[in-house]
């Protein structure tokens, strides 16, 4: 059993075989790489390669988030120092939450547009779809078995309902 | 395609994470057919995404719309 750490809520606890994981996806795991990691030149503090930082004991889940990729306050020096002690490899695996070929929506899903929602707009939203509703794919980042990011991709831009060449839900939407 | 909701847990942030997955995100995209990535950011998201090579979506009157055509990224063009 793995528990979402971040959520506090024992309904969002589960195991990520129960759907929310579907197998990994066919391209590089984020496997402390060099060259997949972000550079200082980002102007983001680097993922440090290497030991994993040594965490305290069941963090308390935190509801105070906000939006990702903002320009948050630099890592503090005591945080560096103790990446400069890490003694083991972090696990960092990038994963797909869901399948656009096959739209049920389990709870893990819903309860991942729910982790998205209040940590881009820092609160809860009720995510509910329908059955027939179109969802974004869904991706994240697991750290030992911890949801630590995530993110959508979906194709409003065009509103034709296709993810690649995949159709995926509902019908285009009407012209404006 | 767009991009939807991108977020990371506070006490993870500053620590390449979300940089690291846009990445991953922009290959998916590309692996999935787009050409372009838009996004919708926040104030205080926008210059994440500048950071990252998005522009101003030319085709949104809104300044914190962005896009970035992946084709002209280096290594994601199909």
């Amino acid at each position: 059993m793995v528990e979402f750490g971040f959520y506090g809520d024992d309904r969002f606890s589960g195991d990520f075989n129960d759907g929310i994981r579907q197998e990994p996806l066919p391209m590089d795991i984020i496997r402390n790489s060099e060259a997949d990691l972000p550079s200082a030149e980002d102007g983001i503090e680097p993922i440090v390669p290497g030991p994993a930082r040594k965490r305290e004991a069941a963090e308390p889940a935190s509801r105070d988030v906000t939006a990702a990729g903002t320009d948050t306050p630099a890592l503090p020096e005591t945080d560096v120092e103790s990446a400069q002690d890490r003694t083991e490899v972090p696990t960092l695996e990038f994963v797909r939450f869901n399948d656009p070929d096959n739209r049920s929506h389990s709870q893990q899903t819903a309860s991942t547009l729910d982790f998205l929602s209040r940590t881009v707009l820092g609160e809860k939203y009720d995510m509910n779809f329908e059955p027939d509703e179109r969802v974004p794919l869904l991706y994240g980042i697991i750290e030992e078995g911890r949801l630590v990011a995530a993110g959508s991709l979906q194709n409003d831009y065009t509103g034709e309902g296709v993810y690649g060449s995949r159709p995926i839900g509902r019908s285009p939407r009407p012209a404006q | 395609m767009d991009l939807g909701l991108l977020g990371v847990v506070p006490d993870r942030r500053s620590e390449g994470l979300g940089s690291a997955l846009l990445k991953q995100l922009e290959e998916e995209a590309v692996r999935l057919g787009a050409t372009a990535l838009a996004v919708d950011s926040m104030d205080d998201s926008a210059d994440f995404y500048r950071r990252h090579g998005y522009v101003q979506n030319p085709e949104m009157n809104d300044e914190l719309a962005f896009i970035k055509h992946l084709t002209d990224t280096e290594g994601t063009n199909t």
